[in-house]
């Protein structure tokens, strides 16, 4: 069956600077390696990010954000958005080819369109990994110091902000945290946020 | 060729060194290639649609090499797309030991959106 047309939400709305985000940051159909359901699974995970953020925005380089587009707007932490609704320029046009060819009825960009609207407008967002507060283009250095790698989706690698441990489990925990250290990125994907979670609680 | 068409879409004066490796981990998605232009100050992280043969200078993922670096991880302080000095000079290097430099002028082509 054909996918129906997607149409973006106005500018000037969360849903609208969320969509045009995921669009913008998620591999795009034909490019290699895309998978429409792993792509699917990255923007919620973009959705969360935002979502996260804005729950602490002090802690993201965004204090006084109270929406997600003062989130996606915060200086230095998505490329373009700085001036949402206006895209820098290669972003714009970016985004106006991606929007042609969804018009022109390009069957995959039409479906990848009308992904980002879903996850930008469905009422809640429930990722496999609700505590991701960051990702980057896979191979690129990490985030910060105190963010630890979740996931990799769609050339991306998703990251959630490590909790700072109590000295007595630094001290408890110090030969397995070496140990993950020493662990290839692979080796991290499954186990991870499975770590997490038995660090906060024995902390 | 795409090197050539970057080359003359920013119209960079005089001779240019271009440098491109691939790179790529055991996810098929990863793939892509780093294309160095220290005259045009870019690092794009290209990853080359099939269906578009002007993918290079559409690509969105440009680190402009006088604004986005930054002197290590704590300055990224969660930015998709801030790099580290010390991220750059490791691809760099890696293109100098295994990538393909070529030297290119602008050149007067039509362009193109």
């Amino acid at each position: 069956m054909a996918e129906p047309i997607a149409t973006l939400p106005p500018e000037n709305t969360d849903s609208s600077a969320l969509a045009r985000l995921l669009l913008l940051e998620t591999r795009a159909p034909l490019q290699p390696g895309y998978d429409r359901s792993a792509s699917l699974q990255a923007m919620r995970l973009m959705r969360r990010t935002v979502e996260n953020r804005l729950a602490s925005p002090a802690q993201y380089a965004a204090r006084g954000a109270t929406s997600e587009q003062d989130i996606v707007r915060m200086d230095n932490q998505f490329a373009g958005f700085r001036n949402y609704p206006t895209l820098h320029g290669q972003l714009a046009l970016s985004l106006a080819r991606l929007l042609t060819a969804a018009d022109a009825g390009q069957a995959d960009v039409r479906a990848v369109v009308s992904d980002a609207v879903t996850v930008a407008t469905e009422a809640t967002s429930n990722p496999s990994y609700a505590h991701v507060t960051a990702w980057r283009t896979a191979g690129s250095s990490a985030p910060g110091p105190g963010f630890r790698f979740l996931v990799s989706l769609q050339g991306d690698d998703f990251y959630a902000t490590a909790p700072a441990p109590s000295v007595s489990a630094r001290h408890r925990h110090g030969d397995a945290t070496l140990m993950i250290d020493r662990q290839s990125w692979r080796d991290r994907l499954a186990s991870s946020e499975q770590l997490l979670v038995l660090e906060l609680r024995d902390a | 060729m795409q090197l050539q068409e970057l080359v003359n879409w920013d119209q960079v004066a005089g001779l240019s060194r271009v440098c491109a490796v691939g790179w790529q981990d055991s996810d098929p998605a990863t793939l892509q290639a780093y294309v160095v232009w220290p005259a045009g100050h870019e690092l794009i992280t290209w990853r080359p649609s099939k269906d578009d043969p002007h993918s290079l200078v559409h690509e969105t993922l440009v680190t402009d090499l006088r604004k986005d670096v930054v002197a290590d991880e704590q300055a990224v302080n969660g930015s998709t797309y801030l790099v580290t000095r010390v991220w750059v000079r490791r691809i760099e290097q890696h293109c100098r030991s295994f990538g393909t430099t070529v030297s290119l002028s602008p050149r007067s082509e039509p362009s193109h959106g």
